[in-house]
């Protein structure tokens, strides 16, 4: 489960550029993606309003590169991406945060989408009369073989963050080991290229065998 | 979290030594001193009046007119933005100087007019540091929108990533540093612009791309 939030303006700062938002996945992902949609791109403004009949946010992807028989893209000596064939489209479900859409890409459906693929996020209006691209960008499929749904995994939450240290005395640590509960044994072997070892080639290297006579332990 | 862009502007005006304690840990300066209280001061500076002493009124209405005049060449070389009557306390004591300096011949004392540009610099450096929070962040604004028009960044101003918070302090830095009369820390703006290119730049997806010769 990847899950990625982004925040887009509804006005673009240049009228040159739609703001660009790359994506690099992994093929066995699925995707969670919190969109947030602002008026403007500035750090006081205000989140879209987004009534129940007005519109929707749709993500769109498509394929982007034409793949290994890519000979329709030309466009004056430049490779052109020209296929454009749709893949997949998902609509935002708002969330409780205001302005904020979540967008899922469900497990196994990036399984067959090509390497590169282009992706847009748009609001569109129900009645489609109205599209306003919000950002575009590419989506890189990294390939990945996942290893099949687990079961019985729990709920993932984050590791609840660790103690501060308290400063008291010093406790001995019960697994420091004294010299009388050890055993050691030390194992000749030739040295061979080992760099860094004092002696150069032919050098015996010593291997220090180390066990807790009273069980295990560690040094 | 994400950082914000106070934090940020706070981090360069910290990496040119302008602002090395940030905002929030700062006391919050608000007393502010009346011409009238400026001109008193001014005359026991002169010692024309004893700390406890009343001014006569003609010396005080002279004291005072040479308080207004100090604050209107302040004004007039567009170093502050407050009132005559509203004079932080921050930079009374350079008002109180600076007027103590002009009345110095009118009461028989030797003033040192070398001292002028000295005390002027302290006024404007306080004027531009109480205002700095505010335009230090339009700073680092105005870096991004900067980027943002040449299609250079991959996100907005709420969700700027870490990666990309020392480069936006570095051009803010390069921006901000002729303001303060600091010189350009050198190969900043390079350095941070190479920052960006790499932090946008995708990994290869490993697609064929093919090229044709002529």
């Amino acid at each position: 489960m990847t899950t990625l939030a982004i925040t887009l303006p509804l006005t673009n700062v240049s009228p040159l550029y739609i703001p660009r938002r790359d994506l690099v996945l992994s093929s066995a992902d699925s995707l969670t993606l919190a969109v947030t949609v602002l008026t403007t791109d500035d750090t006081d403004a205000a989140a879209i309003h987004v009534v129940e009949d007005g519109w929707a946010l749709r993500m769109a992807v498509w394929r982007d590169a034409s793949g290994a028989h890519s000979w329709w893209g030309w466009d004056y000596g430049h490779p052109c991406f020209d296929k454009r064939e749709l893949l997949w489209t998902g609509d935002g479900v708002p969330t409780a945060v205001f302005g904020q859409f979540s967008i899922l890409i469900p497990p196994a459906t990036m399984h067959d989408w090509p390497r590169r693929c282009g992706f847009s996020i748009a609001l569109t209006s129900f009645d489609g009369g109205e599209i306003d691209t919000l950002c575009r960008g590419t989506l890189q499929v990294r390939r990945a073989v996942d290893g099949g749904v687990a079961v019985g995994i729990g709920t993932i939450v984050a590791a609840p963050p660790p103690p501060p240290p308290t400063v008291g005395p010093v406790v001995e640590d019960p697994f420091i080991l004294n010299r009388s509960q050890l055993s050691m044994g030390f194992q000749l072997g030739g040295g061979g290229a080992t760099r860094g070892m004092p002696g150069g080639t032919g050098s015996p290297i010593i291997v220090l065998n180390v066990s807790r006579l009273n069980g295990p332990g560690r040094l | 979290m994400t950082v914000t862009v106070e934090q940020l502007a706070e981090r360069a005006l910290r990496r040119l030594g302008v602002a090395i304690v940030p905002v929030a840990l700062r006391p919050a300066l608000v007393t502010v001193v009346p011409a009238d209280d400026l001109a008193t001061r001014a005359l026991v500076a002169l010692t024309v009046i004893a700390s406890d002493e009343t001014p006569s009124a003609t010396d005080q209405a002279l004291a005072l007119s040479k308080v207004q005049a100090v604050h209107d060449g302040m004004v007039a070389q567009g170093y502050v933005s407050w009132t005559a009557d509203a004079v932080p306390q921050a930079a009374s004591e350079e008002y109180t100087l600076l007027a103590a300096l002009h009345l110095a011949q009118a009461f028989g004392k030797a003033g040192d007019p070398s001292q002028q540009p000295v005390i002027e610099a302290r006024v404007r450096k306080i004027a531009l540091l109480l205002g700095e929070p505010d335009h230090a962040a339009g700073v680092v604004r105005d870096v991004h929108m900067n980027l943002a028009a040449r299609g250079l960044v991959r996100w907005s101003l709420d969700d700027i990533p870490p990666a990309a918070e020392d480069p936006y302090v570095m051009m803010a830095c390069s921006n901000m540093a002729p303001e303060y009369g600091l010189p350009e820390i050198k190969g900043d703006n390079e350095q941070a612009m190479r920052a960006f290119a790499q932090i946008i730049a995708l990994p290869s997806s490993g697609e064929r791309t093919p090229a044709e010769y002529f």
